[in-house]
């Protein structure tokens, strides 16, 4: 590939290996690096007189828009950006012909922006225009600011284009085709005013931008800002327009005698002053998996920006979620106390009430039933301090091992496949694996609307680094467009085309077979399990032509390095846990594992259900997945707790409401979840937490959990509490506490202290840093973890080690078998619980949207996400809507054996034939009310996928549930990048520096 | 066991937190809290806290009218001037001036002992004396310099 974009999860080697010449002085440097990030690395040192830059940012490498990093390389001026380092190269970055081209370019550059940098909201000291203006200590500019004839731009409900300010760097441009690669942005050089423009317009609403703040985040001036920052962040930037315009026209008016340096300077004491008042806190996001990470700006409680940076999953990247869906925290209906049901209503009563009932409840309860008869379930939203806890509540105080968490719905299948196959349950490696991989297989799942930031990785490499991407799912999602195959297995037959292909690979002498007999046992039984999957029969069974099961299966065995990502679409079937161990196997004898970019990678859904499982929240495992059937294991934490453990397996959530139905489960605590919209066949669900004799639900909302309950307690949210998060990628990661709970809400781990000491615990937790440091004292997968090793931005990936060494790839060595072998395990296809018959002849497939989470519980409460996209739907074919005379809008009644829904439809070729995709984002419609209990056979999740229904037209019309301005209207435009080369080729272009009118004039001044 | 019942929390009181952080606050900054009750009494005592309340109330107007006033082509020029005036005394040598000073203080009291006005003759002398030629030198570099800058 000529032009290859760098790795963005992958730092650069600045190893030297050669050696240059800067200014008369030999400095060691590595060849082919950029010359630009070398002067940088040098000014960090203090040894280098800061290059001036604007457009550059390394995270994205050079686009070559601004001109101001001039240099003289060998006599000549070049873009220090995009100058690649030669031994023995010669570099100025100083002298008269690179000052004035630098000048010349900012020159330019200040043409396009008026500098009121002391009533500008993005005066915060990390403004590159600001910081570059002093950097190059600009006394005056020679050419006058011009306005440009265009409007802001207000349409978008989170952040706003002022053409006015926009210097047309094209950051913006680069990082949305590059970076997150929604390719909406782009520039229009040819015209006699350029502007940025969104899908070649010039309104941002409607358009296919997905605000995931990219540009906000990377546009170097104010041009693009969030917009609660505007009349926030400064000290006068909410005075009257009118009032600002005036204060600048006089600043405008005073500075040709004293020039830029003493309003700068002023501009930098107001800048200063900010920090007094707005805080900074490192957080990591609360909604994915992927473990972004980032800054949260805070004034007081009012949340003025998030703020990527450098976070090793992320770098500069975020969603529309992370980035603008916050609203939840100080949403005006978050609960503040306890509550009391109390006949038809529930009211608010003091913490010792609560912890008194609780206490005199949990006695009794387990007096006259047993310890048994509590259950208690963990949260995937919160930390893993707190699940952890959670889990010695239930155990060690307790006495039972019926603790659970919300991965039951969701990731135990891929668990239990990793698990047979390779020993451990998480991502054989880290996003930088995704991200070089040779071959990216998506298989039942949805990253770039689910896992974005993830996708963003596959996008770009796809586009820019020639990686393969193939695509199996139902539905035609963003993915599936882009992929170089797509196919559409009918539903629940993965297992068959991955058992097939493997079947396949191997009768072909395609199979690295090196690999197979030096790493993994069981390869005779396997292939003899593999017998009755030829190509045929999975074409048969699946529905996909054999010659693209062919075509993928020669693709996987050529390619250098698979990685295959999966999700719901695999895990959440009868025989979830099955198609993952196909999956699994698959990648064995393609020799997918123990090398770098390949491997396994299950999407995990939440920010912490990887850690909500890893920390014991589960009925068979301590943290660490030691087994609670392990006498010596169990001997070990009976001894850090002082205490006698149960000694069988306990329930999980599934078994816990059929335990409640039988009569023989009286307590139920739940943290953090959503059960009656979470759980499968919701009506079931309800029936249980209707007879459950003491429902306890603890959160940041009033859930429809909540409206079961008889004690409802106050939970503080993520930016209201210290702890960690373990992201899909097994990486653990701080939270920092960046404002108080609200009212008299607690953190969740603070809760369960104050309610297992009540019931005789003795524990003495002061911080969460004391609960991991005791996780890491009982749990070899977590041995070096603390909090000391986990400051601000570090991360572990587990297994960590005692002296801190941790694992971003997994099998470096072996595998954590007792011969350090994996081993294949053969799987035998059953057909789904539930197929479609003559009265429910409708498959229903469900899922999330991007810009909602879930349900929609803490995104709705975001002003703007409701305003693009307020309502769920259903989405139906073309050819089904023809078929059923049903038009967009129209409401239906969706019906299966265990409940009905109604939604309105939204027609689609998205899915196709009799196959509807219902939407998550809806608590008082959940598609749950339609979901069976059949569940997987291994793990007990939920089959949420194996779902048939039937349609039935209601008398309303509607009107469209997706609102016009919704992205998913708008019509990309995909190019190579900046494509800045046709601003080159403009008639008034021309290097800065090469021509004698470069030459500025700068007013000698005294500087205040 | 219960049925489900729809139930709506009370609105968050966001005042209420300040309330409570208000409560905690006399303890943990007693003494800052101190000092600024004698502060704020004597700024009430000299009526600066009445100007003041006025002041923030209005401080939208206040900078409105002063930045109006300020934008005027008029206001514009006095603050150029003002900063003219400032960077004069920063760029003017401060020796000279000293010397110039001095000059002043020293012609006058030798003017003052003079009992009669000096002949044309004594006049002419002292014009062209050394001194004098240097003291001319430097007034017509000034004049000139003016006259340059007039013409740019």
């Amino acid at each position: 590939m000529a032009n290859m974009k760098k790795l963005l999860n992958t730092p650069v080697d600045h190893t030297p290996n050669t050696e240059l010449t800067i200014d008369g002085l030999k400095v060691p440097a590595h060849a082919g690096g950029l010359l630009i990030d070398l002067l940088n690395q040098r000014t960090a040192a203090h040894v280098q007189k800061p290059v001036p830059q604007v457009c550059y940012l390394e995270q994205m490498g050079p686009i070559q828009s601004c001109d101001t990093c001039m240099v003289k390389v060998n006599g000549e001026l070049v873009r220090a950006c995009a100058t690649k380092i030669v031994a023995g190269m010669n570099v100025e970055t100083a002298g008269e012909t690179v000052d004035i081209a630098q000048r010349e370019a900012f020159d330019r550059i200040l043409q396009n922006h008026m500098l009121y940098c002391t009533v500008c909201d993005n005066n915060n000291q990390n403004c590159t225009i600001h910081n570059t203006t002093a950097v190059l200590d600009v006394k005056h500019q020679s050419r006058e600011y011009k306005r440009k004839p265009y409007e802001k731009d207000m349409s978008n409900p989170f952040y706003r284009y002022d053409p006015d300010q926009c210097i047309l760097c094209g950051r913006c441009v680069e990082s949305c085709q590059n970076v997150q690669v929604n390719e909406t942005l782009s520039i229009d050089w040819e015209s006699d005013h350029p502007r940025v423009l969104w899908d070649g317009g010039m309104q941002i609403e409607g358009s296919s931008c997905v605000s995931c703040g990219h540009c906000v985040t990377v546009c170097p001036c104010n041009a693009l800002m969030e917009k609660s920052m505007l009349g926030e962040a400064g000290y006068m930037t909410d005075l009257p327009t009118a009032t600002l315009n005036n204060m600048i026209d006089v600043v405008k008016g005073v500075e040709p005698p004293i020039g830029y340096g003493p309003i700068l300077s002023l501009s930098e004491m107001e800048a200063e002053m900010r920090s007094e008042r707005t805080k900074r806190t490192k957080t990591v996001c609360t909604y994915c998996a992927v473990g972004c990470s980032f800054e949260v700006w805070t004034k007081e409680r009012h949340i003025l920006k998030i703020e990527p940076t450098h976070g090793p999953a992320n770098g500069i990247s975020t969603c529309v979620k992370g980035k603008f869906a916050w609203g939840h925290i100080n949403s005006d209906d978050r609960l503040t106390k306890p509550l009391l049901r109390d006949g038809e209503s529930f009211r608010e009563i003091e913490w010792d009430e609560a912890l008194d009932i609780i206490e005199h409840t949990f006695k009794r309860i387990k007096n006259e039933h047993g310890p048994d008869a509590l259950a208690f379930i963990a949260s995937s939203k919160c930390t893993n301090e707190e699940s952890y806890v959670m889990q010695k509540l239930a155990r060690a105080v307790i006495g039972t091992n019926n603790v659970d968490n919300c991965a039951r719905y969701c990731q135990n299948p891929a668990t239990m496949g990793l698990q047979r196959t390779v020993g451990y349950g998480g991502d054989s490696g880290s996003i930088s694996d995704i991200e070089k991989a040779g071959l990216v297989l998506i298989v039942g799942a949805n990253p770039a609307e689910n896992h974005p930031v993830l996708a963003t990785r596959v996008k770009r490499s796809h586009k820019h680094r020639g990686q393969r991407l193939i695509v199996a799912d139902l539905r035609k999602h963003e993915m599936a467009e882009r992929a170089d195959i797509f196919f559409r297995p009918n539903p629940s037959t993965d297992a068959v085309w991955m058992c097939a292909m493997a079947k396949y690979i191997i009768d072909s002498g395609l199979a690295k077979m090196d690999f197979v007999n030096k790493w993994v046992n069981n390869f005779d039984a396997y292939k003899k399990s593999l017998e009755p999957y030829t190509i045929e029969y999975a074409e048969k069974i699946t529905g996909v032509p054999a010659n693209t099961l062919t075509m993928v299966a020669h693709e996987i065995a050529a390619a250098d390095g698979v990685c295959i990502l999966f999700a719901m679409g695999v895990t959440q079937h009868c025989g979830g846990s099955d198609t993952a161990t196909s999956l699994s196997n698959l990648l064995l004898v393609t020799g997918n594992y123990m090398r770098p970019g390949a491997g396994a990678y299950p999407l995990r859904g939440h920010n912490n259900v990887q850690g909500a499982s890893d920390y014991g929240s589960m009925p068979n495992v301590f943290s660490g997945y030691q087994k609670v059937d392990d006498p010596d294991v169990r001997a070990k934490f009976e001894a850090d707790w002082g205490v006698s453990l149960p000694t069988s397996t306990g329930k999980d959530n599934h078994q816990m409401i059929d335990a409640i139905l039988a009569g023989t489960l009286k307590a139920l605590y739940i943290k953090g979840e959503d059960t009656i919209t979470s759980d499968s066949n919701a009506n079931f669900v309800g029936s249980a937490l209707e007879k459950v004799e003491f429902l306890i639900v603890q959160d940041i909302n009033f859930s429809e959990t909540a409206r079961y309950a008889d004690l409802v307690l106050p939970a503080a949210a993520s930016l209201e509490k210290d702890g960690t998060f373990t992201s899909t990628e097994r990486r653990i990661q701080r939270i920092y506490k960046a404002m108080e709970p609200l009212g008299e809400a607690k953190a969740d781990w603070e809760i369960i202290q104050l309610i297992a000491n009540r019931m005789g615990g003795n524990w003495t937790y002061t911080h969460p840093s004391e609960i991991m440091d005791e996780v890491a004292r009982l749990t070899p997968l977590f041995a070096g973890v603390s909090y000391h090793r986990l400051e601000g931005f570090n991360t572990l990936q587990w297994p960590v080690h005692a002296d801190g060494t941790d694992s971003p790839l997994l099998f470096t060595e072996k595998f954590p078998f007792p011969d350090g072998k994996a081993k294949f395990h053969p799987v035998d296809y059953i057909p789904p619980s539930e197929e479609t018959s003559s009265i429910y002849d409708l498959h229903l497939n469900n899922g999330r949207l991007l810009e909602h989470f879930e349900q929609g519980s803490m995104t709705l409460r975001t002003a703007g996400i409701k305003e693009i996209t307020p309502n769920s739907w259903i989405e139906v074919s073309p050819e089904l809507a023809t078929e059923r005379g049903v038009t967009t809008g129209r409401y239906v009644q969706v019906t299966s054996p265990h409940g009905k829904a109604r939604v309105q439809v939204l027609v689609s070729d998205r899915v196709q034939g009799k196959q509807l995709y219902m939407t998550l984002n809806s608590v008082h419609e959940p598609v749950n009310r339609l979901t069976s209990s059949f569940t997987d056979r291994d793990t007990h999740t939920p089959a949420f996928k194996e779902t048939a229904v039937n349609m039935t037209l209601l008398p309303e019309q509607g009107d469209n549930p997706l609102p016009r301005r919704n992205f998913r209207y708008g019509k990309r435009t995909p190019q190579s990048g900046l494509e800045i080369e046709r601003k080159w080729a403009r008639a008034d272009y021309h290097l800065p520096g090469t021509a004698p009118a470069d030459k500025l004039v700068q007013i000698t001044s005294t500087t205040v | 066991m219960a049925k489900p019942i729809a139930f709506k929390p009370v609105t968050v009181d966001f005042k209420a937190d300040f309330q409570r952080k208000l409560e905690r606050a006399p303890e943990e900054h007693a003494e800052a809290l101190l000092l600024l009750y004698d502060v704020l009494e004597a700024a009430h005592e000299k009526g600066l806290l009445d100007i003041l309340h006025g002041a923030i109330g209005a401080k939208d107007t206040i900078f409105n009218t002063l930045s109006k006033y300020a934008a005027t082509p008029e206001g514009i020029a006095g603050i150029r001037n003002l900063l003219t005036a400032a960077k004069i005394l920063t760029e003017l040598d401060p020796e000279v001036l000293d010397q110039l000073s001095k000059v002043m203080s020293g012609a006058t009291k030798e003017h003052q002992q003079e009992k009669k006005a000096p002949s044309l003759w004594q006049l002419a002398k002292r014009a062209t004396s050394e001194d004098s030629r240097r003291g001319l030198s430097f007034m017509t570099l000034v004049l000139s310099g003016l006259g340059r800058s007039l013409k740019e």
